[in-house]
């Protein structure tokens, strides 16, 4: 891809409150304050990979911005970014701008769909990316600034501004930041990049179009068929783009739903099996007019609409601290894609 | 949305053809409604 421009320099008053203004006036926050990015940090941020700050990793939609190093390099700083993040921020990048991800219509959309990072690998341990307790929420420094600032480079490299390039009718808490690790210690089969190829020493981002988390409680089974049979019931559900339009949808279970589930024999191919002939909602249910849009999506399935097509368009992970509850993660429907992207430097 | 995006595809005097929100969920007779007011700018958007 060719290169691209370097970013243009801003003269400014030199105080924390006078620049923060200017950038809540000038719409290039998500409604927080930012890090001031100014030469010296961004030049520090850039020290955190070999990557030539006018090369172009993708062109972001709408506004078909191109996102080279240097503006992702300044929008980590002014997310929080510590300069080790930065190469997990570059391949998530370059995962967004993947085709297959469509990003134009996950910036356009009304729907609430986040790009979700799921870092696995070495990379996710040494920059302390929680997988544990509390994954999803708050705390967690990298979490939280690797997914700002994957948001804040949609915003002013994408042109991801709420009613104009980003028409979500709600919108979801997820689109601030939506960032976490695989609790690959607590995976009882394998984790998601040796799932897509890579080895357990090579560090992965897998991106995916997805809702916020809906959480899936399940104190009272102790079989991995009950617990199983809880999780298809909650992902069946009227309402997802998945029933609407199959899709690749997500399902992270919490480590003691796992362990239960795997103790009694089940692969993670299995998992993926029980909930795709089980995840399913009838049609008949629903009102005439959003049944006759389904139907000719489920031909042969029993007046049931399914989640997806097949049972391996379901990615199961694991993830979250002791407890018993999991969630899945509805996605864009089939309008957007899983893309996993190597972490450069990282077992390379 | 239509002229952020001819814009930025270099177009930015694109003739647009534009009717209100929402189409999907509107019963079928509103939106043959819809189609027909617009054919007239269709026509001249792109003769």
């Amino acid at each position: 891809m060719a290169d691209g421009s370097r970013s243009r320099l801003f003269e400014a008053e030199d105080s924390y409150e006078a620049l923060n203004e200017l950038f809540h006036e000038r719409g290039w926050t998500d409604g927080l304050p930012i890090m001031p990015p100014t030469e010296a940090a961004v030049a520090r941020m850039l020290r955190a990979t070999i990557r030539r700050p006018e090369e172009t990793l993708g062109v972001l939609p709408p506004r078909q911005g191109e996102a080279t190093v240097e503006r992702v390099a300044i929008n980590a700083v002014m997310a929080g970014c510590r300069p080790e993040y930065l190469p997990v921020l570059i391949a998530a990048v370059e995962a967004v701008a993947d085709p297959a991800f469509n990003l134009d219509g996950v910036q356009a959309t009304t729907h609430p769909v986040a790009p979700l990072i799921i870092v696995n690998g070495p990379a996710a341990r040494r920059l302390q990316i929680n997988s544990g307790y509390n994954c999803f929420g708050q705390g967690f420094r990298a979490n939280a600034a690797i997914g700002r600032a994957l948001r804040l480079t949609l915003m002013n490299v994408g042109g991801g501004l709420p009613g104009a390039g980003d028409r979500a009718t709600q919108g979801s808490p997820a689109k601030y930041a939506y960032c976490i690790a695989e609790n690959e210690d607590a995976n009882p089969w394998q984790p998601l990049q040796v799932e897509k190829g890579y080895d357990r020493g090579q560090s992965t981002v897998t991106l995916f179009g997805s809702e916020g988390p809906h959480n899936i409680q399940e104190h009272l089974s102790n079989s991995g068929e009950g617990i199983l049979l809880t999780i298809a019931g909650a992902m069946g559900q009227a309402g997802s783009n998945n029933i609407l339009r199959h899709g690749y949808p997500l399902l992270t279970l919490g480590p003691e739903h796992a362990a239960t589930i795997a103790a009694d024999g089940y692969s993670k191919d299995d998992v993926k099996r029980f909930v795709w002939e089980r995840a399913r909602y009838p049609i008949d249910r629903l009102s005439a007019e959003f049944g006759a849009e389904l139907y000719p999506f489920n031909e042969g399935q029993g007046g049931m609409a399914l989640i997806c097509e097949r049972p391996e368009d379901i990615t199961v992970i694991v993830a979250g601290g002791s407890g018993k509850h999991s969630s899945w993660q509805p996605t864009f429907g089939h309008h957007t894609r899983p893309v996993t992207r190597l972490i450069a430097g990282d077992g390379e | 949305m239509a002229r952020l995006e001819s814009t930025a595809r270099g177009m930015p005097d694109l003739r647009l053809a534009l009717t209100r929100h929402p189409i999907g969920g509107l019963r079928p007779p509103l939106v043959v409604e819809k189609a027909r007011a617009m054919v007239e700018t269709v026509v001249e958007s792109i003769t």
